[in-house]
């Protein structure tokens, strides 16, 4: 097989040279995915856990059958690998991975490009997609990863130079707050740091759990499952939760009596407190985020329902209850997630094709489902199901997938809020992004915006398009709260963040890649008229940066996204699961269950909606994946 | 991802790009790098172009086997000479300046460079190193043979090149073995080294990325393969059949550390034939970064008072 790949992938990349796999014919163009995807799992994966890393706690007896808590014992083998607390790899050699310095950092200025190249004039919306497709996202990547909270100046367990923030000075008749521009460095290695690490670029901690398992549902230690798992009035905190609480006996996730998540108090900066929604991944919360955390913390509740009535002698076990009810709903987000928000968001033939391959191989769904796998082969048969394996390195998230996925720009920046019934505006104005985000979401439940009608109002709206100068311009002005309260621009930021973590400029990473790069601006442009404005800022096309450059390549016809990106997505959506024992050699009834099997493979996202929100029904009649636009009603 | 390639009479190599399995392999006892001609023809020719570079029998420092005479206590006594050289030692040296010049886009070429970073290495062994053309010449045609193809290797050892290439570099080495492998060998790795160096200042998406903590990780590559042999035979991870006496083991270093940035992986730091240089080279570095850097401002300050 290897040796097949090889030279298919010698092959296309010959043919590459003057055709990209987008532009070939169909059964062209998928086994030229396949050989992108078998090159880049060889050469484009590197590991950094030079440190023996966070010791594990799993907090599940049976390790080899349910997901531990803080993502440990997945690979049983190498029980810390992809755990929370253990580093970020790379999709690039290490040597190209020295952060930059200095100058260089702010060169050229970063607010000047988020002011220039991204804010927002008029709103490009994406005809194709809700503005659920941009929460859905959001609320994955709250799954995989987290570089946690910023290294704050006050903290003294970082070394000064470590902690002292970027400046950025302000450029001029720019009317920012500040100059310069305060922005707090990402929190490096401290406690983890062995000799091992000197001389070498640096590598950051995923607070997360690596795995696709959940965690933001479910929290990324067994703390915070025991605070989601424990039914109280009001805690706030985790402690808080082990002293007070008594975690439910039945498995279930805490909900508020009329379906919503529960609640805690946080205090800002001010000391004034600010009541917020609890779940698996603490921050940047709004009501497109919201929306689905509900939903799927009402699905799990439901599962354990599902799974004491299939297995009445097991009723009483709350904990197996909640453990295999985590591994079905784990495996049916990786199901969603796959194979409708993919082919949504990638909308055209092959990567329909690709991503069902994905899941159910070349076989198909019917056969998978009807006979079971025909062969051990991915491509055949699918991933799920075939041999676990980790290719080039040690299974984790990058720092590339990581700077691929700052797609801020899907967010837009005002929403109406309406009935799902008639459409009827709920509020006798527009609310700007600040005004259902954080403290504002529960306030709106209360106020009687129903899950139904957020659902549906985001729904029947379009995210921005992800290409130059469409950064929301509340994110640019963003509040951000304690611990690290301060008004912050989040497209300087994410601008800064690339070249503070060493990902490589545009054209630097598409070599990387072995993309073709271009030489002037004139050839990174999709539309001539950027081509003077970039090189002004930038003056040489080598140092465009990586999210400005994805933005204003041109794209295959259909995708959400660029090319650039698509390749580090080819080769994490794959490895996501590949690598992951509970979708591999682990996806068996001993440990999901046969009903959990058979539960994730008869679901999608419209059957969990509509299961527990049969109101929206009419809405979604017709609509082919439920990340499309809906159907207005009224 | 290890190989072996069994075929009878005609080789028996075990080749190893993963730097865990080079580990384990270079901790057993049972390895070691006595390079004598033997086994089948294949492993036989490899062993053939490190035994031809043997001066009156002896073969240079890099190709001696684990235990053989004085290697131990000399590379150790040499890493120490070396481990004291410092950057400000070497910052002021007219030869680190004018590969500072190419590096920084100035005038001059490859070959130059080449010549200057010769003399600059020859000088730590001989006090009076003369390097020139020719001797650069000389160390092209050791790269050649040393990596080269067949045919290559073939006209080179028949048309007696070889032979005057390998003279010439240990006669100016005043018969030092050591200043050999260091000015006939490990030269072309310190050249690409700072080639790659020009590269990256060159080009703005990386220039700001180079530091002097880190220039030898972002710049250095390890040598390509190192040789193995076996004393008794041995049972591996990487194949089934034993390895045999007569067995070769490639350990492509080159492959097993690309994209690692791990500087002591690219010195074998860890292994009992660990590289006495690996500071030196890394100081040496470190002094032509910072000379390009000194170049630039003060060329920088000409252009301003012009
Ligand atoms: C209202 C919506 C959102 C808000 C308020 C928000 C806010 C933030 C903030 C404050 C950060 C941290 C910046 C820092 O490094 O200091 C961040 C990072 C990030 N955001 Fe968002 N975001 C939103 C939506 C999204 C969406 C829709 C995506 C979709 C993919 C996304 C992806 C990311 C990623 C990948 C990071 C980097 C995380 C890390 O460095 O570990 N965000 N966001
Ligand atoms: C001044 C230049 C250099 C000198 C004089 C030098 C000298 C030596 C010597 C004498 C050995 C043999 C050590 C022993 O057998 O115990 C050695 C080994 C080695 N050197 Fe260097 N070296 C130089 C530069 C370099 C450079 C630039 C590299 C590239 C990274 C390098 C990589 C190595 C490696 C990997 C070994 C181990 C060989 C093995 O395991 O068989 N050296 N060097």
């Amino acid at each position: 097989m290897n040796l097949i790949m090889g030279l298919l992938g010698s092959l296309f990349r010959f043919v590459n040279r003057w055709v990209p796999w987008h532009r070939l014919p169909f059964f062209l163009a998928l086994p030229n995915l396949a050989a992108l995807r078998h090159d880049l799992r060889q050469r484009n994966l590197y590991g950094t856990q030079r440190s023996p890393g966070p010791a594990p706690q799993p907090g599940v007896q049976d390790q080899v059958n349910n997901r531990a808590a803080d993502g440990s014992y997945n690979d049983l083998t190498h029980p810390k690998m992809g755990a929370a607390g253990t580093r970020f790899g790379r999709n690039v050699p290490l040597d190209q991975t020295f952060a930059e310095q200095d100058d260089q950092l702010l060169d050229p200025n970063p607010r000047l490009i988020s002011k220039e190249l991204l804010t927002r004039k008029t709103f490009k919306p994406v005809p194709h997609l809700s503005v659920n497709a941009a929460g859905w996202l959001q609320f994955m990547v709250h799954d995989w990863f987290s570089h946690g909270g910023n290294a704050l100046p006050t903290d003294e367990a970082i070394p000064p130079l470590l902690r002292e923030p970027i400046r950025v000075p302000i450029p001029a008749g720019d009317e920012w707050h500040e100059d310069p521009m305060i922005v707090y460095r990402t929190r490096p290695l401290v406690e983890d740091r062995v000799p091992e690490d000197e001389g070498k670029p640096a590598a950051y901690r995923n607070v997360s759990t690596q795995w696709w398992d959940a965690s933001q549902l479910y929290g990324s230690s067994l703390a915070r499952q025991i605070w989601l798992r424990t039914q109280a009035p009001m805690i706030d905190s985790a402690e808080a939760a082990a002293e007070q609480g008594e975690m439910l006996a039945n498995g279930k996730l805490h909900l508020l009596p009329n379906g919503h998540l529960p609640r805690f108090t946080k205090h800002r900066s001010d000391g004034s407190p600010e009541i917020l929604e609890l779940n698996g991944e603490p921050g940047n919360a709004w009501l497109g985020l919201s929306v689905f955390h509900t939903l799927f913390a009402r699905e799990h509740n439901h599962v354990c329902d599902q799974l004491a009535r299939e297995y009445p002698q097991r009723a009483e076990d709350g904990e197996w209850l909640f453990q295999k009810a985590r591994l079905i709903v784990a495996a049916l987000l990786a199901k969603i997630h796959t194979v409708e928000w993919t082919p949504a968001i990638l909308n055209t033939p092959e990567l329909r094709f690709a991503m069902r391959a994905n899941w159910w191989g070349l076989q198909g769904q019917r056969l998978v489902e009807g006979f079971g796998r025909f062969s051990d082969s991915e491509l055949f048969s699918g991933i799920i199901g075939s041999e676990t394996d980790h290719h080039a390195a040690d299974y984790s998230i990058t720092e590339e997938f990581n700077a691929v996925y700052r797609m801020h720009s899907l967010v837009p920046d005002r929403f109406s809020l309406r009935r799902y019934q008639d459409d009827a505006p709920i509020f006798d104005r527009d609310l700007s992004l600040q005004e259902i985000a954080g403290g504002r979401v529960p306030e709106l439940y209360d106020q009687g915006v129903s899950l139904a009608d957020a659902f549906y109002s985001l729904g029947t709206e379009h995210p921005g398009l992800l290409k130059l100068n469409n950064f929301p311009t509340v994110l640019q002005g963003l509040h951000k709260q304690a611990p690290s309260a301060r008004v912050v621009d989040l497209g300087t930021i994410d601008i800064l963040r690339d070249r503070e973590r060493g990902v490589p400029r545009y054209c630097a990473f598409r070599r990387a890649l072995r993309m073709t790069v271009p030489m002037s601006f004139e050839e990174l442009c999709e539309h001539p008229e950027d081509a003077p404005r970039l090189r002004e800022i930038y003056k040489d096309v080598e140092k465009v940066d990586l999210l400005v450059g994805c933005a204003a390549e041109k794209w295959p016809a259909g995708f959400g996204f660029s090319d650039t990106a698509f390749r580090i997505f080819i080769l994490m959506a794959s490895r996501r699961l590949k690598s992951d024992r509970f979708f591999t050699t682990h996806f068996t009834p001993e440990a999901y269950t046969t009903f959990g099997i058979r539960y994730v493979r008869d679901n999608s996202m419209t059957a969990v909606l509509l299961r527990h929100l049969p109101e929206l029904a009419p809405r979604l009649d017709g609509v082919k994946n439920a990340f499309f636009p809906w159907k207005r009603g009224g | 991802m290890s190989r072996s390639i069994r075929i009878p009479f005609i080789a028996d190599l075990l080749l190893i790009d993963d730097f865990n399995a080079l580990k384990a392999l270079d901790s057993e006892p049972r390895i070691d790098r006595d390079l004598s001609p033997r086994g089948p023809l294949l492993n036989r020719l490899i062993l053939r172009r490190t035994a031809r570079l043997a001066h009156e029998g002896a073969p240079w420092p890099a190709f001696l086997a684990r235990d053989a005479l004085g290697r131990a206590a000399r590379v150790r006594a040499l890493a120490q000479r070396l481990d004291q050289i410092g950057v400000d030692a070497l910052t002021k040296d007219k030869d680190i300046d004018g590969i500072a010049v190419w590096v920084a886009g100035g005038t001059g070429d490859r070959e130059e460079v080449g010549v200057r970073l010769q003399r600059i290495v020859g000088r730590l062994f001989v006090d009076r190193y003369d390097a020139d053309a020719e001797s650069w010449r000389a160390a092209e045609t050791i790269r050649r043979w040393t990596s080269g193809g067949p045919l290559e290797a073939l006209w080179l050892s028949l048309s007696g090149r070889l032979r005057s290439a390998r003279d010439l570099i240990v006669s100016r080495a005043a018969g030092d073995l050591y200043c050999a492998h260091g000015t006939g060998i490990a030269i072309h790795n310190i050249l690409d080294a700072v080639e790659r160096l020009k590269g990256l200042l060159a080009d703005p998406g990386t220039r700001g990325r180079v530091r002097d903590e880190t220039v030898a990780a972002q710049c250095l590559q390890a040598p390509e393969n190192l040789l193995r042999t076996v004393t008794h035979n041995i049972q591996t991870a990487e194949r089934r059949d034993p390895l045999l006496p007569s067995s070769l083991v490639v350990v492509q270093l080159d492959c097993a550390t690309q994209g690692s940035a791990d500087v002591d992986a690219m010195f074998h730091a860890s292994s009992w034939a660990a590289c006495p240089a690996h500071a030196y080279v890394t100081v040496l570095l470190r002094a032509i970064l910072r000379a390009v850097e000194s170049h630039r401002q003060t060329s920088q300050m000409g252009g301003a008072a012009a």
